[in-house]
């Protein structure tokens, strides 16, 4: 079959069509499932540090521990909920150029920002919280121990993080690659 | 605004359905694709200047969206009815399991090719082609030679 013959069912593809009133429901975000859950998902993480924030001081003992490791933590936190506002933003909006490649290249250059942004500041919230707990403490072998984990848990969820992005960052290379190559 | 949009939208929603089709397997995933695009075309609206046709315009929006926008992994039954459908003609029937092969061939082209394929059969010139998806005009003729070689292998 030839792609000339194909023309005619690519024209009539499509009958069934949607009324105004369902498209209208499409135009409004609290209509999307997964667009929502995310939303909440987000919403939910920042409201959970931002209580994190006001309630750490006198609930984790804050004025036991150096002024810098106050200062780095709330910084920290705020960095990390900054970062996933703007990684939701991008996300969101993938229409970043006049034409297919360049709209992909926009968003892949704007993807590995983020993904570096992303990464960078779990890492520091998550050593950052590692050296305000242990800032002022007597190590004991199982206190060590305790280190340990928490250091291995924030390297593995580093590395489970870091492959997700760098995923979504080689699904868009391949494809611009696609529109470059002469085919395989 | 919103009234002219729906209109347009309402107009030209066989494009949103088609670029649907070609970009995600199940149909529960072309029906969150629908919406997303629509999402995208309601918020990218306001700054279409009505320079470019608005079916290129469209095409655009929903290619790119279909493209970038990323998808959870899904573990997907393909359901099929045991039965025929009795409301369905022979006729209606004919014409969708044509149009159900046609998108499934077009599912196995790369993502760049089936932008492409989808450009040249709603009869936009090489030109144009190049001018939405960012490649030369000749290069266009380059990559629908080999499409049409592949799709010949896959429905052949």
């Amino acid at each position: 079959m030839e792609l000339e013959n194909l023309k005619a069912s690519w024209k009539n593809a499509g009958s069934d069509k949607k009324d105004q009133n369902e498209l209208w429901m499409m135009t409004r975000i609290k209509n999307h499932p997964q667009v929502k859950k995310l939303r909440i998902k987000f919403l939910i993480e920042s409201i959970l540090l931002t209580i994190f924030i006001f309630v750490y001081y006198d609930g984790f003992d804050g004025n036991t521990k150096p002024l810098w490791a106050n200062i780095v933590l709330v910084f920290s936190a705020v960095m990390y909920v900054v970062l996933r506002f703007v990684g939701w933003v991008v996300l969101r909006n993938p229409i970043n150029g006049n034409d297919l490649k360049k709209s992909l290249s926009n968003f892949r250059r704007k993807l590995k920002g983020i993904a570096f942004g992303v990464i960078s500041t779990s890492l520091l919230f998550g050593a950052t919280i590692i050296i305000f707990f242990v800032s002022v403490i007597n190590f004991t072998t199982q206190k060590y121990i305790l280190l340990a984990i928490m250091v291995i848990t924030l390297i593995i969820s580093l590395y489970i993080s870091s492959k997700i992005w760098v995923k979504r960052v080689g699904y868009i290379t391949k494809t611009i690659n696609e529109f470059i190559s002469k085919g395989n | 605004m919103e009234k002219d949009f729906l209109n347009i939208v309402e107009q030209y929603q066989g494009i949103i359905y088609k670029v649907c089709k070609m970009y995600r397997d199940s149909q529960e995933e072309q029906e969150d694709l629908f919406q997303e695009i629509v999402l995208q075309l309601w918020k990218a609206y306001p700054k279409f200047r009505k320079e470019s046709k608005v079916s290129t315009w469209m095409y655009r929006i929903a290619l790119n969206t279909a493209i970038a926008i990323f998808r959870k992994n899904r573990i997907t039954i393909d359901y099929k009815p045991d039965f025929p459908r009795e409301v369905e003609s022979k006729n209606e029937k004919t014409i969708s399991e044509n149009e159900e092969r046609m998108f499934e061939a077009f599912r196995k082209l790369d993502k760049a090719e089936r932008a492409i394929v989808a450009l040249y059969l709603e009869g936009y010139s090489h030109r144009e082609i190049g001018y939405i998806v960012g490649i030369t005009e000749n290069y266009v003729g380059v990559k629908l030679n080999r499409i049409k070689e592949k799709l010949k292998a896959i429905l052949n």
